[in-house]
């Protein structure tokens, strides 16, 4: 049985979050895999010593910073469900969550992250919205948008999960890193879409690490229709993406 | 006065040649950056903003201050961010004492510039009909839109609320004389338990704490009470209070024949109606006759025919899942046995690159799960984004028709519908569709409606 924890999906619940958790259990069940989910929110607690993933979607910034205040009370079982290698996926602006610090440039309040990655996040008054190309592990290809208005500085010893390819904001710059990541288990991006729903290959991966080996190939419909909607979001991108940089010189 | 007179000389122009109607006050604002200031305006400015409705709303305002005699100035046609209203205010005004010559003036208002429009003027009313889910690419998320709309509200200005919609409903909160509006007919309320795809009532706007209901109208919009802060419902000073026979009564009064009859358009009415009669003095007897049976011919809805079948194209705010759940309501409350929906989602933006598809997952496709929605055809570049989420919505697969090609749309639409066909798109998209309309031997029964480049 495979125990996914959606941390906060009724109050973190940007961007259709919910569908991410929703898909990857529907592609571990084409696997024949049992997945058991359970919601860690206010008041609500969740079993992390059993965990084997987490799940934290994006929120508004003043909502991150309540689950923030709320997840503290859970910061040792966190510690040690990735000490033991569970996989978390984070999204959007939660990702400051697990941050070292996050400055409040709105309000000039200062808070105290629960330090997972080696970085530092900065809530700005502006948003900015991209559409970004991204490329990890050997090539593959990730997509989705990312409407934040939260800076991430990495330190020296947080490993990227992404390498930016094209960004229609010009906010990360071709070749930069984007996200964190932590021993292939932590996968924590700005990049919503959501996510996995939008990059189905990723979805695949999670899933295969969740299962432990390799998932059988899904035949659904729904998986199928996934594929298509990539490829073609890929390909409109790409095309932008050459035009963009073709203006640009 | 050059600033009149060049304005209403490239407003004529531009009327003549088709063209949008922000690029004169835009031009004029670079010219003379106080040209709107500088404007003599009547007492009673109404600003009517928010998510959703704001276009509907100020047309059915116009149409009750036109019943009442008042000479009324609005932008009808929308162009509602700083240099449409520019275009507007200026073209209305003498070039010479520089006055809006006019009883009201009504203005759409778009809610993420009223910070820059009310800069330059401060309207004596605003109505602010709801802040929803809407174009997140644009607008990030509600919170974000609050807090730049409240940066548009200039102290004094006397504030029309929405009391079924908590987070605009809390802009209410300690500030004078403001009036509100609400729904409470039982007919139009959820059943008890619904569920969507997404609540957005589910924390209190104000403390955050969890909020509870007693009943909901529709999403998030309902009567809230936290217990936590005690911010709730305030008392509307008109509300629906029935729904029945095709009519909604007003205070258990007035009884109005709307033109959709649907829980979004209830809010239509009864904003404008409490705005009449709270703001503009009109008796309510008048506004009543003025909105009963009234039909607004904003194209908002267009009804077609093809290879036998009559359809509706009901165009929906950009990613908007609010917008796109009425018109999932709207085509389900239809008495009809047999309906097909066809979805187009294609570009959504000519002007961005919008490429973001996660909206599709916040519309409540899960209703299309009944047994009157006979076919389902998706079309537009993002068809298989849409066939995703309806196959995840549990739509049986053999109900599906995905056809990404638009040019082939048509031949689908007219050989695989079944009964009555609701389409649904966004304002962008709306001439992918109209345009084929016609190759396929269909045809628009009104409004009418031209070609247009897409």
């Amino acid at each position: 049985m495979i125990s996914i924890v959606s941390a906060y999906p009724d109050f973190l619940d940007l961007y259709g979050e919910y569908s991410a958790v929703k898909l990857l259990e529907k592609r571990l069940e084409t696997g024949s895999q049992q997945v058991k989910e359970s919601t860690l929110t206010f008041g609500r607690y969740a079993e992390l010593e059993n965990a084997d993933m987490i799940y934290v979607g994006a929120g508004t910034e003043d909502r991150m910073l309540s689950a923030l205040e709320d997840l503290r009370g859970y910061a040792k079982q966190i510690r040690e469900f990735l000490d033991r290698g569970g996989i978390l996926e984070v999204s959007g602006s939660s990702v400051a969550i697990f941050c070292k610090s996050i400055s409040d440039r709105r309000t000039g309040n200062h808070y105290e992250g629960l330090g997972v990655f080696d970085a530092e996040a900065e809530i700005t008054p502006k948003r900015r919205y991209g559409e970004l190309i991204c490329s990890y592990g050997d090539g593959k290809k990730v997509i989705g948008a990312v409407n934040s208005s939260i800076d991430f500085k990495r330190n020296s010893g947080q490993k990227e999960l992404f390498t930016v390819l094209w960004d229609s904001s010009k906010r990360f710059a071709i070749g930069s890193g984007e996200g964190m990541s932590i021993d292939g288990n932590v996968y924590a991006s700005e990049i919503t879409g959501p996510l996995i729903v939008r990059n189905p290959h990723l979805m695949d991966e999670i899933a295969e690490k969740l299962s432990g080996g390799k998932l059988p190939e899904c035949t659904e419909a729904w998986y199928r229709e996934a594929w298509k909607a990539y490829e073609h979001a890929f390909g409109v991108l790409s095309a932008e993406s050459r035009i963009t940089q073709d203006q640009k010189g | 006065m050059l600033d009149i007179i060049i304005c209403k000389v490239l407003r004529a122009i531009g009327s003549r040649l088709g063209r949008g109607s922000s690029l004169p006050g835009r031009i004029c604002r670079k010219i003379w950056p106080k040209s709107l200031s500088m404007l003599k305006l009547p007492d009673k400015v109404i600003a009517v903003t928010g998510s959703i409705g704001k276009t509907s709303t100020v047309a059915l305002l116009c149409s009750i201050a036109e019943k009442a005699r008042l000479k009324v100035i609005c932008n009808r046609e929308g162009s509602n961010q700083t240099d449409g209203v520019t275009t507007l205010l200026l073209s209305s005004a003498d070039p010479f004492s520089r006055k809006v010559d006019a009883d009201i003036v009504i203005l759409e208002s778009d809610e993420m510039f009223c910070q820059y429009t009310f800069k330059e003027f401060k309207p004596s009313h605003m109505l602010i009909t709801n802040l929803f889910r809407d174009q997140l690419t644009r607008n990030g998320h509600r919170e974000f839109v609050k807090e730049s709309l409240s940066k548009g509200i200039p102290d004094g200005t006397l504030l029309i609320l929405n009391a079924n919609e908590p987070l605009s409903c809390s802009y209410g909160n300690g500030r004078e004389g403001t009036v509100y509006y609400s729904v409470s007919a039982p007919e139009l309320r959820e059943d008890p338990g619904t569920k969507h795809a997404y609540d957005d009532g589910a924390y209190c706007p104000v403390c955050g704490r969890k909020m509870d209901y007693d009943y909901r109208i529709a999403g998030h919009v309902g009567a809230f009470e936290c217990k936590k802060c005690g911010f709730r419902s305030p008392k509307a000073e008109h509300s629906v209070t029935a729904a029945k026979d095709g009519k909604f009564i007003i205070d258990g009064t007035w009884e109005i024949r709307p033109q959709f009859f649907n829980d979004a358009y209830a809010q239509n009415i009864i904003s404008a109606f409490t705005t009449a009669v709270e703001v503009m003095g009109i008796d309510p007897a008048t506004a009543a006759d003025a909105l009963d049976g009234l039909e607004l011919g904003n194209g908002r809805v267009v009804e077609f025919m093809i290879n036998g079948h009559s359809g509706k194209l009901m165009l929906c705010k950009q990613e908007t899942p609010m917008a796109y759940n009425g018109a999932i309501e709207t085509a389900l409350n239809d008495p009809l046995e047999e309906i097909t929906i066809v979805l187009i989602v294609d570009r959504l933006s000519s002007k961005f690159i919008a490429n973001d598809m996660s909206w599709l997952w916040d519309i409540d496709f899960e209703r299309l799960n009944d047994s009157k929605v006979k076919k389902i055809i998706l079309s537009g570049g993002y068809a298989h984004d849409a066939a995703e989420r309806m196959l995840i919505a549990g739509i049986p697969e053999d109900r599906l028709v995905i056809e990404p090609d638009l040019d082939r749309m048509m031949e689908v639409v007219s050989e695989r519908s079944e009964g009555y066909v609701y389409t649904m798109t966004c304002f962008t998209d709306q001439y992918r569709f109209l345009n084929r309309l016609k190759k396929y031997s269909g045809y628009v029964i009104k409004p009418e409606k031209g070609d247009e480049k897409e």
